[in-house]
């Protein structure tokens, strides 16, 4: 039982941590209707930039971790301005493709400057706090950062996109770009603001799995793929449906790791994806319309 | 006459058709006109171009004697001049009081109270509850699109637009699909909305309709102007009756 819940508890913060990731991924497919595989790479450099804000120059991890979060920000608006924004009239398979292209020139340069594969490890605050419920219960610090900083954002999120304007343009655009533009919503702007916080996203997910992990080069990869499955899993640009879909899968590979393997825990994201897909292919928040 | 919406030799061509060739009128303020025609007269093209949702090819398009040919279609919007559609464009997954607060956002009321700024919501809601109350829409204000009937439906789209705060507004088609009941409803709400200085320009092809409703009327054929006029003068036009009883050629 003790372990059990201990494997709840770390499944439920990998899982938000995932759901960062996924929220990123789901909000710019809400309103962009790209997949933006590059995302992966943000989720990297984002755990770079902690790694070198926090780690190289010696600042606290938050400061690196609102740096992450900006920088990649940034790099989501100018991929946005740059490939993206060019490619939008084009079929879905180009802008997917050209996303894949921009996943692999970031991780090249990734592995360039930091191809040793050395560990590299950020510093997060609370390795004090650890929390101990009962006798045999642990939970580290770092975990217990994780799932503040990840409900903060999750408010924050929900905060922006159900309670301010800014939240109802988003909303807007995405039901419908053009009756959008007709209500004088500036829809290039809508989508810069998107790609900057779904970069944002990306980065303090980064940031907090350097936290947790150590950074490396290769280390967006995993996220990227799990991050796909839980919004086709929780439904294609439900944002609500990205939160859910993450902490579930998180707690369930978590799960299945401890008590049968690290290699079928592997396998539970692809098993879920599967079911999915036949069982309720708009995911659980999905409207029929926007299948995966 | 004092023009709000001066249009001068505005033209479109797509490929080797030419949707709109050379149209130019203008609509009184506070007016209440006509566009008709018959299907694939270009009727639509035309207000497409007008909103910038097309760029014309050729023409310019003045409201309140400034240049909206060369702005895109959210400035354009922002400027006065509001659209519905031929078919339902209401944001799907919001209700009918949320559809009406985003067009509020960046609309004319928006610039002149504020509504874009938090803390200034108690206006947007004011706004909203008079517009759904005029519309006898308050029963379906947290209903979605796609549980109202059609009527509800079409008064939404004309209470989303008005919620805009627009100079002018261009309704496409606002009578497809009714019964001659449920268009005379709409009709007495354009018209109360006409007499708070509201112009309008209706575009339809039920010349019935559009007979008894508005003031003054253009024909467009082909995506040329054939006719103009008053109801009478339309009805009595020859080219008008050939068009439309199918005695052209």
């Amino acid at each position: 039982m003790t372990a059990f819940v201990q494997q709840l508890i770390y499944g439920t913060s990998y899982g938000m941590n995932l759901a960062v990731a996924a929220a990123g991924l789901a909000l710019i497919f809400g309103v962009y209707r790209v997949i933006n595989l590059a995302h992966g790479q943000l989720i990297m450099l984002g755990g770079f930039a902690t790694y070198v804000v926090t780690t190289q120059i010696g600042t606290h991890f938050f400061v690196g971790f609102f740096a992450a979060m900006a920088v990649m920000g940034l790099l989501g608006i100018a991929l946005e301005s740059t490939i993206f924004r060019i490619l939008q009239a084009r079929p879905a398979t180009d802008q997917l493709l050209a996303s894949l292209g921009v996943y692999m020139i970031l991780g090249t340069v990734a592995l360039r400057i930091w191809g040793d594969f050395e560990a590299r490890p950020v510093n997060m605050p609370g390795e004090a706090w650890a929390l101990h419920l009962g006798e045999d219960i642990r939970i580290d610090g770092a975990r217990i950062v994780t799932i503040a900083i990840t409900l903060a954002l999750f408010i924050g999120l929900y905060f922006v996109v159900y309670r301010t304007h800014l939240g109802r343009t988003m909303r807007a655009t995405a039901q419908g770009g053009e009756t959008a533009e007709l209500m004088g919503i500036r829809k290039r702007r809508v989508a810069a603001l998107v790609f900057f916080i779904g970069g944002a996203l990306g980065g303090s997910a980064g940031a907090m799995l350097g936290g947790l992990f150590n950074v490396r080069p290769d280390m967006g990869f995993q996220p990227l793929l799990m991050a796909l499955i839980i919004i086709i899993f929780g439904g294609m640009g439900s944002l609500g449906g990205a939160i859910i879909a993450g902490l579930i899968l998180g707690i369930l590979y978590n799960l299945t790791v401890y008590y049968v393997g690290s290699k079928l825990g592997d396998l539970v994201p692809f098993g879920v994806l599967l079911i999915v897909l036949m069982v309720r292919p708009q995911g659980l928040f999905g409207l029929p319309g926007r299948r995966a | 006459m004092d023009a709000i919406l001066q249009i001068e030799n505005l033209s479109k061509r797509f490929g080797g058709v030419e949707a709109v060739k050379a149209v130019s009128f203008d609509v009184p303020r506070g007016g209440l006109v006509g566009l008709i025609g018959p299907n694939g007269a270009g009727k639509t093209t035309f207000v497409n171009l007008v909103t910038k949702h097309d760029s014309p090819d050729t023409g310019t398009v003045m409201l309140d004697a400034k240049p909206m040919h060369n702005l895109p279609s959210f400035k354009v919007a922002r400027a006065g001049l509001a659209r519905t559609y031929q078919k339902n464009r209401l944001f799907f997954e919001e209700s009918v009081a949320e559809n009406l607060r985003t067009a509020m956002i960046w609309g004319g009321a928006a610039k002149h109270e504020g509504l874009r700024y938090p803390g200034l919501q108690g206006r947007e809601e004011e706004r909203t509850k008079e517009l759904l109350d005029f519309f006898a829409l308050t029963p379906q204000r947290d209903s979605l699109p796609s549980g109202l009937s059609h009527l509800h439906r079409r008064r939404a789209e004309v209470a989303q637009a008005l919620a805009l705060a627009p100079k002018l507004l261009m309704l496409d088609e606002p009578f497809a699909g009714f019964s001659r009941d449920e268009a005379f409803d709409l009709i007495e709400h354009l018209r109360a909305c006409q007499k708070g200085g509201l112009t309008m320009l209706l575009i339809d092809h039920n010349m019935e309709v559009m007979m008894e409703v508005c003031e003054y009327l253009y024909v467009m054929h082909h995506g040329a102007l054939l006719a103009a006029g008053t109801p009478n003068e339309v009805r009595a036009n020859q080219d008008v009756i050939n068009v439309y009883l199918g005695a052209e050629t």
